[in-house]
């Protein structure tokens, strides 16, 4: 069974949400565990780990990535 | 603080652009492989998932800090954190970086102060950065070596004669504590000030107070101008400790590989043991002697085989290492200085007995060797210093006879006042190197017998003296030694004619005639 997280700053709607399941079965096979989790502090978007891969869409993430290059350069 | 006037004139300076800053600058989806923290203790995090990490390769903990990835275990990896671990909780994410361990280089790297990680701890300013060097690396192989024949100078007489060390050779200063050992390294480095040699000084496990003297040290002999310090002092994680001396070996390979010849010298490897056994043993591999992890051998090993002299298609470069090992009461025969020795292609050996019997640097040259020898020796050095070792290893056995001189035969009375003078002349202040010349001159002088008319005590004084004479006087004479490579006989010739003359306008040094004859 893997466990998937699935990590929104809002709740997800249900057809969203149906739409994720369909294309990680696709990916993953049928065999998975939801874990749905509320983190404000996201800001917006969606983070998605699969055992050990994570995808990650969040708002929070880009400004970290964006921020992390702006230091860098000066 | 700056004052308001200051900050609003860094924000019109046109080189601290907002808006620049945040050109080019773009965020894409994140696909990472990761993992969870799901214990932590003394520095190493053990961590879930990660099912794609690499042994060696740089992890991210919680976003921020920095982790080594070094134990691969079927569900879970053991991770060493460099730098301040507070603050990691059961639960951070744990992310790849797909880096294995590098440090940055460039040749601005020269002069500066770096730690384990090649982060600048000297506060001057940031490096270009030419390219990563990677911490692990296989030794060059043996096709893309070529053997050992150009000196290395120390400017120590009593190793650049009898325990010559040559570039691309390693040779090990084992040594009690307070011995010396870091003075005859440090006095090495200041030598190579004309030598075109690139200094990396590696420490590991010492105090900062030391780093930031011996630093002051080099300031103050220009010496900064051709060295590197890599520093990874006590108060710094074990796994930084660990890895410093690979640091320094990466940055010394970036110039190897342009062709320099580099020297490296690590102070010292017993500390660097000692923190591979404390990160080994939180990482609960299996201990062996001495509590020192079974690997601890190759630890060593593949540090100084990378230390090489690559032939003309690889560039020619060479990296010489000096490792430092400290023994526990004078005892050789430990765990890690048996395993180093039999690594290095020599030992200078260092004796608590001479250091405080005023015999400075306290080199045992009897229990001493260079496994590479003349071959990296200048010829004239050579010709000098052959009848050196035999000299004084008849005056060591005559030694315990010195008391009883009045009473003994000419022949040994002799062999003990020329073994006691040119014992002397080995005597040297740390930070006084000579060059090759000098030191041919002052040995010629001493085997050859120029000195049995000096006072015992006014040895020191008569070199010292007779450097400054042959420096007015004789400067082409030493150019001449230098450029020829070898004694040839006029240059004996005028090396002779100079030695009587000194001796001759320096009655006030010499023994008084009625006591000789």
């Amino acid at each position: 069974m893997k466990k998937v997280i699935v990590t929104t700053a809002n709740k997800i709607s249900s057809k969203n949400l149906e739409t994720l399941k369909k294309s990680l079965v696709k990916k993953y096979g049928k065999e998975l565990e939801y874990d749905l989790r509320l983190d404000p502090s996201v800001i917006g978007g969606i983070k998605i780990v699969v055992g050990s891969r994570s995808i990650d869409m969040t708002v929070k993430g880009q400004l970290s990535q964006i921020s992390k290059q702006v230091v860098t350069k000066i | 603080m700056p004052t308001k006037k200051n900050s609003s004139k860094k924000l019109d300076n046109s080189a601290f652009d907002l808006k620049g800053l945040f050109k080019d600058v773009s965020s894409s989806i994140a696909v990472e492989s990761v993992g969870e923290v799901i214990s932590y203790s003394d520095g190493v995090v053990k961590a879930s998932g990660l099912s794609e990490v690499q042994s060696g390769e740089i992890v991210e903990i919680a976003g921020t800090k920095i982790g080594l990835a070094l134990n691969l275990n079927e569900d879970s990896v053991g991770i060493v954190v460099m730098g301040d671990p507070m603050g990691i909780s059961v639960g951070d994410i744990v992310s790849r970086t797909g880096r294995i361990l590098s440090v940055g280089v460039g040749e601005s790297i020269i002069g500066r102060v770096v730690n384990s990680l090649g982060e600048i701890i000297d506060g001057k300013g940031p490096i270009s950065i030419e390219k990563y060097m990677p911490l692990e690396k296989m030794a060059p192989g043996v096709m893309t070596r070529k053997s050992v024949s150009v000196p290395l100078q120390t400017g120590i007489k009593a190793v650049d004669a009898m325990i010559p060390v040559g570039r691309g050779q390693r040779e090990l200063i084992i040594g009690d504590r307070s011995t010396g050992k870091t003075a005859v390294a440090l006095g090495t480095i200041l030598n190579q000030k004309q030598e075109d040699v690139i200094c990396v000084y590696v420490v590991t496990g010492q105090k900062r107070a030391a780093v930031a003297q011996t630093m002051k040290i080099l300031e103050d002999h220009g010496a900064m101008d051709y060295s590197i310090i890599v520093s990874a002092t006590a108060s710094d994680s074990a796994a930084e400790q660990f890895l410093s001396p690979y640091t320094g070996l990466a940055i010394a390979e970036y110039f190897l590989e342009k062709g320099r010849d580099v020297l490296i010298i690590y102070d010292d490897l017993s500390k660097h043991a000692q923190a591979y056994r404390e990160v080994s043993l939180l990482l609960r591999r299996p201990s062996g002697r001495e509590a020192y992890p079974g690997d601890v051998f190759y630890l060593h090993s593949r540090l100084l085989e990378r230390a090489c002299r690559l032939n003309e298609d690889n560039g020619g470069g060479s990296i010489t290492a000096l490792p430092i090992i400290e023994t526990q009461a004078n005892d050789v025969s430990a765990y890690i200085p048996t395993n180093v020795i039999s690594i290095t292609d020599g030992q200078i050996y260092l004796e608590a007995d001479l250091f405080n019997s005023g015999m400075k640097p306290a080199i045992n040259v009897g229990l001493s060797v260079s496994r590479v020898g003349s071959a990296a020796q200048l010829k004239s050095m050579k010709q000098v210093a052959g009848t050196m070792k035999l000299d004084l290893a008849q005056f060591r056995e005559l030694q315990a006879f010195a008391q009883f001189s009045s009473d003994l035969d000419e022949r040994t009375k002799k062999t003990l006042d020329r073994g006691v003078r040119v014992n002397a002349v080995l005597r040297q202040g740390w930070d006084q190197p000579l060059n090759v010349a000098e030191q041919v001159a002052v040995i010629f002088a001493a085997v050859n017998g120029y000195l049995d008319t000096v006072q015992e005590e006014k040895v020191g004084q008569w070199e010292k003296a007779y450097l400054d004479y042959i420096h007015t006087v004789g400067q082409s004479l030493l150019d001449d030694i230098l450029k020829e490579k070898k004694l040839t006989d006029p240059i004996i010739e005028r090396l002779k004619d100079v030695v009587s003359t000194f001796n001759g306008l320096h009655k006030e040094l010499m023994m008084v005639e009625e006591d000789n004859k």
